[in-house]
């Protein structure tokens, strides 16, 4: 599936979470609802390297991300299955002066009843391997999901330290007090150094290709309006605003 | 000038004095320039045309020296007497001229002060004019425009305190006497302004959710009604704003005309060839005007039963293929195995008092089925709040179920209540053809 990602960006200290939530409540008129996120990324292998992110860096290629999102009951499908994993490819978001973050992004759902990640022989696993990628690194994003006007999808998540022994478990409660303590512990020291950070991303998806129906740029322009109201909205609670297109490049160099 | 020049008839007087050498107490010095000696002579003896060295000689010898003391005195006593008369009168017309002199020049400094006076006083007015015709020195010693004068009245105004302090006290009594009007109407809209709130702040507590209304015609409290929180997608959002009379009550004044109608069910079955009415229930709304919480609840009743029928009668054009057909626009009929359910609108007044004796077994079922309608609507709330909080689909994803072509209401009822029947026919027809089978194979 196709997808051109409209989106914005904000980051919250702890101590504002609250409010902030409080305040979503009221604008989306629904109660947050816990989620639960593992991102799988693997790495692509010399042998994957295709073109050069930088002549003098060397040759480098797009990592790619494993994720399942969990839910709570409110929002989970009705015949009680879990959620299936997501391959997803992201491009690097659109250059230029705009008003919301474009990317494009592939995605590909697995069938539910897959066995993925069991094991090192799960599918994702032997799939991702065929295409010489290996598995990097894991990490679990935790927070709460809202829904905007039937369209924006809300995310207020923070990097969680630690992964649960069973994916479907969401962790009850505010556990902030335990990020500080767990940074070390924390197997991939790049993203540790965001643990305690709430990022806030409010995105809509648009269907691109040959499967979505409607004039594309009519799409554009309903999302970008519901983003912009929005933003207006809980503008003064938190910012919203485009991040350097930089931090979101998926591609990296390869080490050899 | 010498005396023996004078006749009667040519009196040249000249305003200068003549010079006194022979008394030193003078302490006048005599200038006498030539530009005043020259016009003198010119009128004593004429022209100088006429002035000839010979005839000076002459006049000088024909002086007698004042030295001369023995010259023998030829003048007559008569003379004598005149020459001393000529003298006195000599010395007084020398004394009347020197005061005479004395008295134009204080003239002439006088008037000259008096313009330099009148002068730097218009100058003050109109300094181009002032000083044409001031003094130099005046103009280097005093500034132009320095003096200044002004009208002063004959007598001073003396104010009369009388007057001044009666304006003042009637002054202060009338803003006394509004100032205690303005507090007891303060007051009066105080208590009335308290009144209110406190109306405002019981319907609060009980639940209702309470907004601010900004309005073309209206700005303040508001209440919120309706079900759109609750996941309903009428038009009527169920927005009533909270007046205040002016007796201070809090006054629900719901937008749009007033809701009067209730649903109402009825059955109706074949009776010699026509279908008439066995059954009928009707939705009970107690109305009522003087308990506000009681109007907001009779209020939200009404736009339950409103959006029913409207949901109904939406779904009537869904399922016009089974014979669900809508008469006349307020009533929808269902053709049923047995029965009719007829499903309409009728006001509150309306509700005819055999409804409430009405016991028979169509009444139970006709308020079965009124209270499944309601139920039936609840859910769909419930359905459109879950559909509202879900993860949406990407935009452009192609659907295959449009929301305005499902009967989300009508379709289960009629399912429901057509089943039995249905059944019970198949079930007959089925049991009719075995006992028949049976009879033949034995």
């Amino acid at each position: 599936m196709s997808l051109q990602e409209l989106s914005l960006y904000a980051a919250l200290p702890p101590s504002r979470v609250a409010t902030f939530l409080s305040t979503l409540s009221a604008v989306t008129g629904m109660r947050a609802v816990p989620v639960l996120q593992h991102h799988l990324v693997f790495s692509p292998t010399p042998a994957s390297a295709s073109g050069a992110l930088h002549p003098a860096i060397g040759p480098a290629a797009t990592q790619l991300e494993a994720s399942r999102i969990d839910v709570h009951r409110d929002l989970a499908p009705a015949n009680g299955a879990k959620s299936s994993w997501t391959l997803t490819i992201p491009t690097i978001p659109e250059s230029g002066k705009r008003n919301v973050q474009v990317q494009y992004i592939n995605r590909t759902t697995f069938r539910p009843d897959e066995q993925c990640v069991t094991d090192d022989t799960g599918i994702l696993f032997r799939f991702l391997r065929a295409l010489d990628y290996v598995y990097a690194y894991d990490y679990l994003e935790r927070g709460h999901l809202f829904v905007y006007s039937g369209m924006v999808i809300i995310k207020v998540t923070q990097l969680s330290p630690q992964s649960p022994p069973q994916l479907h478990e969401i962790p009850v409660g505010d556990e902030d007090e335990h990020v500080a303590d767990t940074v070390a512990q924390h197997r991939d020291p790049e993203t540790a150094k965001f643990l305690g950070v709430w990022v806030v991303h409010a995105y809509v998806d648009i269907l691109t290709g040959s499967e979505s129906v409607g004039d594309d740029l009519e799409k554009v322009r309903i999302a970008t309006e519901r983003l912009e109201a929005l933003k207006a909205e809980i503008a003064g609670v938190v910012e919203l605003g485009i991040p350097d297109r930089g931090i979101l490049d998926p591609r990296v160099q390869i080490r050899k | 000038m010498s005396a023996s020049s004078l006749s009667g008839d040519d009196i040249f007087v000249s305003l200068e004095p003549p010079p006194l050498e022979e008394d030193p107490s003078h302490a006048i010095r005599s200038f006498r320039n030539l530009s005043q000696i020259i016009p003198q002579i010119a009128l004593e003896r004429g022209s100088f045309l006429n002035v000839t060295e010979d005839s000076l000689r002459k006049e000088i010898e024909a002086r007698p020296s004042p030295h001369d003391k023995n010259m023998p005195d030829e003048t007559p006593t008569k003379l004598k007497k005149s020459a001393t008369n000529l003298a006195e009168f000599e010395e007084d017309f020398n004394n009347a001229r020197a005061d005479l002199n004395r008295l134009i020049c204080a003239a002439q400094n006088e008037a000259a002060i008096s313009l330099d006076f009148v002068s730097l006083l218009i100058s003050s007015v109109r300094p181009a004019a002032g000083t044409t015709s001031m003094s130099p020195h005046l103009k280097s010693h005093v500034p132009v425009g320095s003096l200044g004068a002004d009208r002063i009245k004959s007598s001073p105004y003396v104010e009369d305190m009388s007057v001044c302090l009666g304006w003042k006290t009637q002054a202060v009594s009338a803003a006394s006497e509004r100032l205690a009007r303005a507090a007891e109407r303060l007051a009066e809209e105080a208590g009335l302004e308290k009144n209110y709130w406190e109306q405002v702040e019981k319907i609060a507590v009980s639940g209702e959710v309470l907004s601010k209304m900004r309005m073309p015609d209206y700005r303040g409290m508001g209440v919120r009604y309706g079900f759109a929180d609750a996941g309903s997608t009428y038009k009527e959002k169920g927005i009533a704003t909270l007046r205040r009379n002016v007796e201070g009550k809090l006054v629900v004044k719901t937008e749009g005309e007033r809701r009067t109608k209730v649903l109402s069910v009825a059955i109706m079955r074949p009776l010699h060839g026509e279908y008439v009415r066995t059954g009928q229930y009707a939705s009970k709304v107690n109305y009522e005007t003087r308990d506000v919480k009681k109007e907001i609840k009779q209020a939200r009743d009404l736009l339950f039963e409103d959006e029913l029928f409207f949901e109904i009668a939406r779904e009537t054009r869904i399922l016009g293929s089974q014979g669900i057909t809508l008469d006349f626009g307020n009533k929808v009929m269902i053709p049923l195995p047995a029965l009719q359910v007829a499903i309409e609108t009728i006001d509150l007044e309306d509700q005819d008092s055999s409804m409430e004796l009405d016991t028979g077994p169509d009444r139970v079922i006709a308020e079965a089925i009124n209270v499944a309608l309601h139920l039936l609507l609840s859910k769909l709330h419930r359905k459109n709040l879950t559909a509202r909080r879900s993860i949406p689909l990407p935009l452009g994803t192609r659907t295959n179920i449009t929301d305005t072509g499902k009967s989300e209401i009508l379709e289960p009822l009629v399912s429901s209540l057509a089943v039995s029947p249905i059944k019970d026919s198949l079930t007959t027809l089925i049991m009719d053809l075995t006992s028949a089978l049976k009879k033949n194979v034995i």
